[in-house]
């Protein structure tokens, strides 16, 4: 029995029959209570008219409920079908589905490698240019660079990925061998991958950053300059901290983006599974690169061999759970932070009331989070 | 290049000098005793924006002097124009010399940051930073350098003390400065200006945004602060300007129709136009 028939034959029946049987026995206290709670006080002409408005609600949660218990579903199959162990998936090096091996340690790692890889680079450069545009350059920087960066962020992966084989590989390829010298390194592999998500990922995070400084009010900036602070003071002393937690929901946003990135992925990493993207050695250089893999890139080689019904086909579903667990948790983790930090006591109001939901930062990054949220799964198909 | 300010001030015992009836006079504020901060032919231009024109006046030392004028005269444009904020705003272009003391504050080799700490100001809307009371008040000193943990422990505190708001606030340093009422955020950025020990305080309507009762308390603290600093006040307040201020200047459309003594200019104004505005027929 899966998740999607408990939720069905247990789950559903059992809310109605106790929801129905209050309201028929319960007497009129729980039928008031009940018919309350369900119009919510409005009329009858008035909940009519709701009609096709909370259709497309509840059309929008069925539809994320149908997904994530048909990919949960799914994905436990490897574990009470093909009887794999939860430890043994998780903490597995080897992975060979055709040979009855599913251990995705070395994928997790890869995603994780790629990912670190591209925030820690693109992350630092994002940020100098929020600030650079917001506060340094002229007005109309900022209306050029706007549509420069959605200009970037709308270039298709694939073309990102042809980029990288053409230009990133032999860059990363000849550094290494000209550094290193160990042995010819072809250059495919995270550095390669975490380089061209780095520069895919930089637009997400530039224009929450920018979305973020430029919320700030302005009597914060004359407060510091006033106080005799520099500008470079008043940026690093007042503005950055105070736009922290929307910057920091542009770096979430941004490091969902390059987790379910797929295809730039596949083009670069190398798509093997089987090897941890840095091996440390003992001897010079005590460290070898090689072609890895990733959670998503895993799943684009192996669904075209799976048949419905394998442990390959069952081990790519559990994958593509971990990642849609992992897009939600990043999700939750940018709202919350959105929620909390997001200039909060708004300076338009001299009583300092706590309303997150106007300030503009938390506005922005509530339909950023929407946008990633259907952005992130739709990516790992 | 500092403008000599043509103004001999020995011998003219007219409190103030009033310009003829047009619009760009050339008219020249002056007064008695310590002149702290002085403009001279000050024109401050919002890109094809004519905001401030020709105005000329002397700003006296360790007194209140209060600017009024209807909205948009250009009240807060000069004051802003005292401490440079103008830089900021994109497009702004100032002309003349402001003077505190002999120099020329718009002088190519002036330090903006050393002026900002020497005229300190306080906004229309109270605008503490989103961290801790402590830090709030300790801002200017840190971005300045050099002090020590007790140094300024002891500077806030006196700051604080001197802002009326300490025994509020004294145990709850540690807590954010966005927690604190109106009235109490707007003392602390007067603490916080203080804290920098400024020659002179530019204050930008300070009460238009609190409560009677948290206007009162800051008029009671200007009072006190007069002692130690020079204090220009913008305000649409025609009370407050006669209850805090010794002088007063009235502005219409970017021109300085009068600048008197308070009593002076509330009692027997010499300008039908400022006669008009503090009897309540405009602005």
């Amino acid at each position: 029995m899966n998740l999607l028939q408990i939720f069905t034959e247990i789950v559903v029946p059992l809310v109605v029959i106790t929801v129905g049987g209050l309201y028929l026995l319960g007497g009129p206290t729980w039928r008031q209570r009940i018919r309350q709670y369900l119009t919510m006080g409005y009329s009858r002409a008035e909940l009519i008219r709701m009609i096709p408005f909370a259709l497309c609600a509840v059309i929008v949660i069925l539809a994320l409920l149908v997904v994530v218990l048909f990919v949960g579903g799914n994905a436990f199959q490897t574990f009470t079908r093909d009887h794999v162990s939860l430890i043994a998936f998780f903490t597995g090096k080897v992975w060979y589905p055709d040979n009855g091996q599913v251990g995705a340690l070395y994928l997790i790692v890869g995603t994780l490698t790629v990912t670190v890889l591209a925030v820690v680079i693109s992350t630092p450069i994002s940020v100098a240019l929020a600030v650079f545009v917001t506060e340094v350059a002229p007005p109309w920087a900022r209306q050029f660079m706007q549509p420069v960066l959605e200009l970037f962020a709308g270039i298709p992966s694939i073309v990102y990925g042809l980029l990288g084989i053409e230009l990133v590989v032999p860059l990363v390829s000849y550094a290494y061998n000209y550094l290193v010298g160990a042995f010819l390194y072809a250059g495919f592999g995270v550095i390669a991958a975490g380089l061209v998500l780095a520069i895919m990922i930089l637009p997400t995070i530039t224009s929450i950053s920018i979305d973020a400084l430029a919320a700030l009010p302005q009597g914060l900036r004359e407060a510091s300059l006033a106080l005799g602070a520099t500008r470079w003071q008043t940026i690093r002393r007042t503005l950055l901290p105070a736009s922290s937690s929307g910057i920091f929901t542009g770096v979430i946003l941004g490091t969902g983006r390059a987790v379910g990135e797929t295809l730039a992925v596949a083009f670069l990493v190398g798509s093997n599974p089987n090897n941890l993207p840095i091996q440390f050695t003992n001897t010079f250089p005590y460290f070898n690169l090689q072609p890895a893999s990733t959670i998503t890139v895993q799943i684009f080689e192996d669904f075209k061999e799976a048949t419905p019904g394998s442990l390959n086909f069952d081990a790519i579903w559990t994958l593509s759970f971990v990642l849609l667990l992992i897009s939600f948790l990043l999700v939750a983790a940018s709202r919350y932070v959105a929620s909390r930090g997001a200039y909060k006591a708004t300076n338009q109001r001299p009583s300092g009331r706590r309303r997150s939901s106007e300030t503009g930062v938390a506005s922005s990054t509530a339909a950023a989070a929407a946008v990633t949220a259907s952005a992130l799964p739709a990516s790992n198909s | 290049m500092a403008l000599q300010p043509e103004i001999a001030r020995e011998g003219s015992r007219e409190r103030a000098i009033l310009g003829p009836d047009t619009v760009n006079s050339q008219y020249i504020a002056r007064i008695d005793g310590a002149v702290k901060m002085k403009t001279v032919e000050l024109n401050v231009y919002y890109g094809s924006n004519h905001a401030i024109k020709n105005v000329s006046l002397e700003i006296p030392e360790k007194q209140v002097t209060a600017l009024m004028g209807p909205s948009g005269c250009g009240k807060s444009t000069f004051l802003r124009a005292l401490n440079r904020m103008h830089d900021l705003t994109p497009g702004a272009r100032v002309t003349g010399s402001v003077l505190l003391g002999d120099e020329d504050i718009y002088a190519p080799k002036e330090d903006v940051v050393h002026l900002r700490q020497r005229v300190g100001m306080v906004f229309q809307r109270p605008n503490p930073f989103p961290r801790s009371i402590f830090e709030n008040v300790s801002y200017g000193l840190r971005v300045q350098g050099g002090y020590n943990a007790s140094q300024m422990r002891e500077t806030v505190e006196q700051s604080l003390r001197s802002a009326a708001l300490w025994d509020e606030v004294k145990d709850r340093l540690n807590q954010s400065a966005l927690g604190l009422s109106g009235g109490q955020q707007q003392r602390l950025c007067i603490a916080r200006a203080l804290a920098v020990s400024p020659e002179v305080l530019l204050m930008d309507e300070p009460c238009s945004a609190l409560d009677p009762i948290a206007t009162l308390k800051i008029e009671e603290l200007i009072e006190q602060l007069k002692q130690q600093y020079t204090i220009a006040i913008v305000t649409h307040n025609l009370q407050q300007a006669a209850r805090v201020s010794q002088y007063t200047g009235f502005f219409l459309t970017g021109n300085l129709i009068e600048y008197a003594p308070t009593q002076q200019i509330f009692s027997r104004p010499q300008d039908q136009r400022t006669e008009d505005f503090i009897t309540g027929r405009f602005g």
